[in-house]
């Protein structure tokens, strides 16, 4: 690979270095990392520039999804028919035994556990209020995005059908 | 008497004065000889460390040098004294970024905000310069991947690994007008492989301005906004804002300690273009720190 500061420098007959440097060649020595020392003129290598250039292309396939189309609504949220055992449960697994587990709970939630039965009924309503972002709570699942409208959909929905243990 | 005497003192001031000239005329020799040997002069510190407060700054990491960076942001002051002002919640990003060249430089790094790894790599393109080569800007190039480390909920294995990438394109353009005052334009470019909702976007464009402004040898006052180019708030799964930063450089011998107030929690691009929830106006504005310790490992 030349150096592109020596075809600067070097008159050229090859068409493609010609261009090269009527297109770039003016521009090529004022960028910032030409050191000038007397005569000589050190620039960037070309086979360096390629290299870091192939670094960019790192970044390969891009997709335009969106979870609202990969996970249909119809498919999964049924807030009609909710059970503690089977629908807030997971949800509560899924997304905060990380620190609101029995075993979590005293260090990292704050000594509030989420697991047994008795302890999400008496703090339903600051789990809605958590999870709803509301005013006056501390947003959770801290550190991530807001859960689906689904999810929050469901407890709710077993808070108002009486928090049974079903 | 009285003449001789004057005569001696003019004849001496004579003498005395004729060296100047001689004088004068080395220094202009040695000056023109300086002229011609006439060297370009870079600007250096535009800003103190490779971020302004949450995004890139022009700065990089010089050739051999390697950046150990722990960043916090807390919950939020307006969530009240009981959780200490938004202390009790901790937000963590640690990175680890090495100049290969000087103007080259990689990084690594791992925070809380949707448990991300992420990756880097700045060019430095244009560098501000004076003297036989003029450049009124700086200028740099950087890239960097974003790979969301949560548990996802995928009841039918419709969402796989690309899924939880996001790419940021960022180009820096910054100006030390004075010694005290630099200034920066970030035209930045978002793409998310996945959102929450059909309505949202997956490409967020971004114009950012962040400036530094000297206090003392040592304290520089730093604020950075970004202005989104995005749907209507109304029509978004969740609302985002405008990323604003306001904070302060300290400067300690091979630190670079940065205290912040943002309405943002994360310290990645992906999160504080994409997520940024909080409103200023609300007070949900997040008490927040930067260290930055430099090691030199290659010499």
């Amino acid at each position: 690979m030349p150096n592109l500061c020596n075809l600067y420098h070097k008159p050229s007959t090859h068409l493609v270095k010609k261009l090269l440097i009527s297109i770039l060649g003016s521009r090529l020595c004022d960028l910032g990392h030409i050191q000038i020392t007397g005569s000589n003129c050190t620039f960037i290598p070309m086979n360096k520039m390629l290299v870091a250039l192939g670094m960019l292309l790192w970044i390969t396939g891009c997709y335009w999804d969106n979870v609202a189309t990969l996970i249909p609504e119809g498919q999964s949220c049924d807030t009609l028919d909710v059970s503690f055992a089977s629908d807030v449960i997971p949800i509560l697994s899924n997304n905060c035994y990380g620190c609101h587990s029995n075993a979590n709970a005293p260090d990292f939630g704050n000594g509030l556990s989420l697991e047994d039965y008795a302890d999400v009924t008496t703090m339903s309503a600051r789990i809605i209020g958590a999870i709803n972002h509301d005013n006056g709570f501390v947003p959770m699942p801290q550190g991530s995005q807001k859960l689906d409208s689904c999810k929050i959909g469901k407890i709710e929905a077993w808070v108002n059908q009486g928090s049974l243990n079903n | 008497m009285y003449i001789l005497y004057r005569q001696f003192i003019l004849f001496s001031l004579i003498l005395l004065f004729q060296q100047f000239p001689v004088l004068n005329g080395q220094n202009l020799d040695s000056l023109l000889m300086e002229q011609m040997e006439e060297s370009t002069e870079f600007t250096t510190a535009t800003f103190k460390a490779t971020r302004i407060l949450n995004g890139h700054s022009i700065e990089r990491t010089n050739e051999g040098q390697l950046d150990f960076r722990i960043s916090h942001r807390f919950g939020t002051i307006n969530s009240g004294a009981y959780e200490f002002f938004g202390l009790d919640q901790a937000h963590i990003h640690l990175s680890l970024e090495y100049g290969i060249r000087d103007w080259l430089m990689v990084g690594i790094g791992r925070g809380t905000f949707e448990k991300t790894v992420n990756g880097f790599t700045k060019f430095s393109i244009l560098r501000q310069s004076k003297g036989l080569r003029t450049m009124p800007v700086s200028l740099s190039y950087m890239t960097g991947i974003y790979v969301n480390g949560l548990k996802l909920d995928n009841p039918d294995n419709t969402i796989e690994f690309h899924h939880r990438l996001s790419f940021v394109h960022q180009i820096q353009i910054a100006r030390k007008f004075t010694p005290g005052f630099s200034f920066q334009i970030t035209p930045s470019y978002l793409h998310q492989n996945l959102v929450a909702g059909a309505s949202d976007p997956n490409d967020l464009f971004a114009l950012g301005a962040g400036s530094r402004l000297k206090l003392s040898k040592r304290i520089s006052l730093n604020a950075e906004y970004f202005y989104l180019f995005k749907p209507d708030n109304e029509t978004l799964t969740t609302a985002i804002y405008n990323p604003l930063a306001l904070g302060i450089d300290i400067e300690t011998g091979g630190h670079v300690f940065q205290i912040i107030l943002t309405n943002s929690v994360g310290m990645e691009e992906n999160a504080f273009l994409g997520h940024t929830s909080g409103r200023w106006l609300d007070g949900d504005i997040h008490i927040g720190f930067n260290i930055s310790r430099v090691f030199q490992i290659k010499k």
